[in-house]
């Protein structure tokens, strides 16, 4: 399946076509400091007012900040909100 | 989006597990939509969830027995109607309520008049009236593509009229129309004649022939400017100019010195009534005049909410003033004061721009009956532009012999 993706993601890249629609790659949308969307999530790995993490399959989507709530969950999206001061990638 | 949050009901719930993550994510995986998801004591995990969401949760929870749900709270309109649900009085006023402000969206109750200038509001709300719109009229009877073709005949100085509905409120957006400014036509041949009888003042004549010169006497009806210009061959044009006459006046006006006087007893009734809906409905019993002589003033007041809508209830009050008649002398001298200065001011009106030269009063008095005569020589324009008709013009062209182009 990780070789399938990668050969995907290699063609996506030769062809100049984004490869996500098809591959369901995460996408994390930041609007200002107060509102995170996280699309194509795989589920919770911790959550609290200072910090949520997000598994997002390869890697893990950590916001850091004050007063962080999670204002909807769906099994696809996440809505973050509060005072966020910081997103990190974790492969 | 609270407002449907309150309709459809939702429930706000404890997920106690281990690792409430864990919880979280069955909740996502199963489809449960939730929100506000904080943690709780203990490391719980607290969302508010809907009510299919929450017999969902209730069902994974059974099933999967990875977490239990507490329940903390029930909020919306599912919860407040099943406690209420034995309450019988109360559920048939408000179904009754919500009937009555379902039924009073489809009926006018306020009528606003847009973009008239110089038509007056009044005049509009009357046309409509004689359509059968109106307050208190059902919308749904208002065949408003016809009243709009209508209105049009009925008001000629629109050219332009829409009715929007907006719930129980009649927006109605007019635009009139503009009036045809007169065009000076040069091709027209016109000639300047007197509109008055008098002795000519000036004579300014800024196209045309001049047929007058200052100390003639003209009388109505004589031409003063020519459209013919004997010049070469001759040829007529639209004559224009100013001609100023002295003219004199002859008013004259009576006031008997006898009058009534009116003086109030300081007896009051006041009654009142409410207007619902176009309705009038009268909070008093008797009705009829209280008095033998009074004055009636009415007065409407409309409720008004405070974000400016206008209720369909307006509160009419009136106020019946009694008064006595007694007989009461004017003096003489009174009353000829009165009617001086009412002639004055009737000959200003009739005379507008011109403008009174001299004004002497003859005043006769029986004792009974005052009468006054103003005789006023004035300065004034008496020129007045009058097109020539056909036969003028072929008469004119018959006695000169006039260049045809």
């Amino acid at each position: 399946m990780k070789r399938k993706k990668g050969a995907i993601m290699r063609a996506a890249e030769v062809f100049d076509v984004p490869g996500q629609p098809a591959l369901g790659v995460p996408r994390v949308t930041v609007t200002g400091h107060s509102r995170v969307h996280i699309e194509n999530h795989r589920g919770l790995i911790e959550y609290g007012p200072e910090i949520i993490g997000v598994s997002a399959g390869d890697m893990t989507v950590r916001l850091r900040g004050r007063r962080l709530e999670i204002s909807a969950m769906s099994d696809m999206e996440l809505v973050v909100t509060g005072d966020i001061s910081g997103v990190d990638l974790e492969a | 989006m609270a407002v449907l949050n309150y309709l459809l009901g939702t429930v706000r719930v404890e997920l106690r597990c281990k690792y409430s993550e864990r919880a979280v994510n069955i909740c996502a995986v199963n489809h449960v939509d939730f929100r506000d998801l904080v943690r709780g004591k203990d490391g719980a995990a607290e969302m508010t969830v809907g009510l299919s969401g929450y017999v969902t949760l209730r069902r994974v929870a059974k099933e999967t027995g990875a977490f239990t749900v507490r329940l903390i709270r029930r909020r919306g309109a599912p919860f407040f109607l099943w406690r209420i649900r034995k309450r019988y009085v109360l559920l048939t006023g408000m179904a009754v309520c919500l009937m009555l402000i379902g039924l009073s969206t489809v009926y006018v109750w306020q009528i606003d008049v847009l973009g008239n200038v110089t038509v007056p509001t009044s005049e509009i709300l009357a046309a409509l009236r004689s359509e059968g719109v109106d307050i208190g009229t059902c919308v749904l009877d208002i065949p408003a593509r016809q009243v709009e073709n209508d209105m049009l005949l009925k008001v000629p100085k629109l050219s332009f009229i829409t009715l929007n509905n907006h719930g129980s409120r009649l927006e109605v957006i007019v635009r009139e129309e503009r009036e045809k400014p007169e065009l000076f036509d040069p091709d027209v041949p016109t000639a300047v004649r007197a509109k008055k009888g008098g002795i000519v003042a000036s004579v300014t004549a800024r196209e045309g022939w001049t047929l007058v010169k200052p100390g003639d006497t003209v009388a109505a009806g004589d031409e003063l400017i020519s459209a013919y210009v004997p010049l070469g061959t001759g040829r007529t044009v639209h004559a224009t100019g100013s001609v100023r006459a002295r003219t004199w006046y002859e008013l004259t006006a009576s006031m008997p010195l006898q009058a009534v006087k009116k003086e109030y007893t300081g007896e009051k009734t006041v009654r009142r009534a409410i207007i619902l809906g176009g309705k009038r409905i009268n909070l008093y019993i008797s009705g009829g005049n209280p008095y033998g002589s009074c004055d009636k003033i009415i007065s409407y007041t409309d409720t008004v909410l405070p974000g400016g809508a206008v209720m369909p209830l307006s509160i009419v009050r009136e106020e019946y003033e009694e008064y006595n008649e007694y007989p009461y002398t004017v003096s003489a001298a009174d009353a000829e004061r009165m009617l001086r200065s009412e002639l004055l001011y009737e000959l200003e009106r009739e005379l507008g721009d011109g403008a009174v030269v001299t004004a002497d009063y003859d005043i006769i008095s029986d004792g009974e009956l005052v009468t006054v005569t103003l005789r006023a020589e004035c300065l004034e324009e008496i020129g007045t532009e009058h097109a020539l008709s056909e036969r003028e013009l072929s008469e004119l062209s018959a006695n000169n012999k006039i260049e045809t182009e």
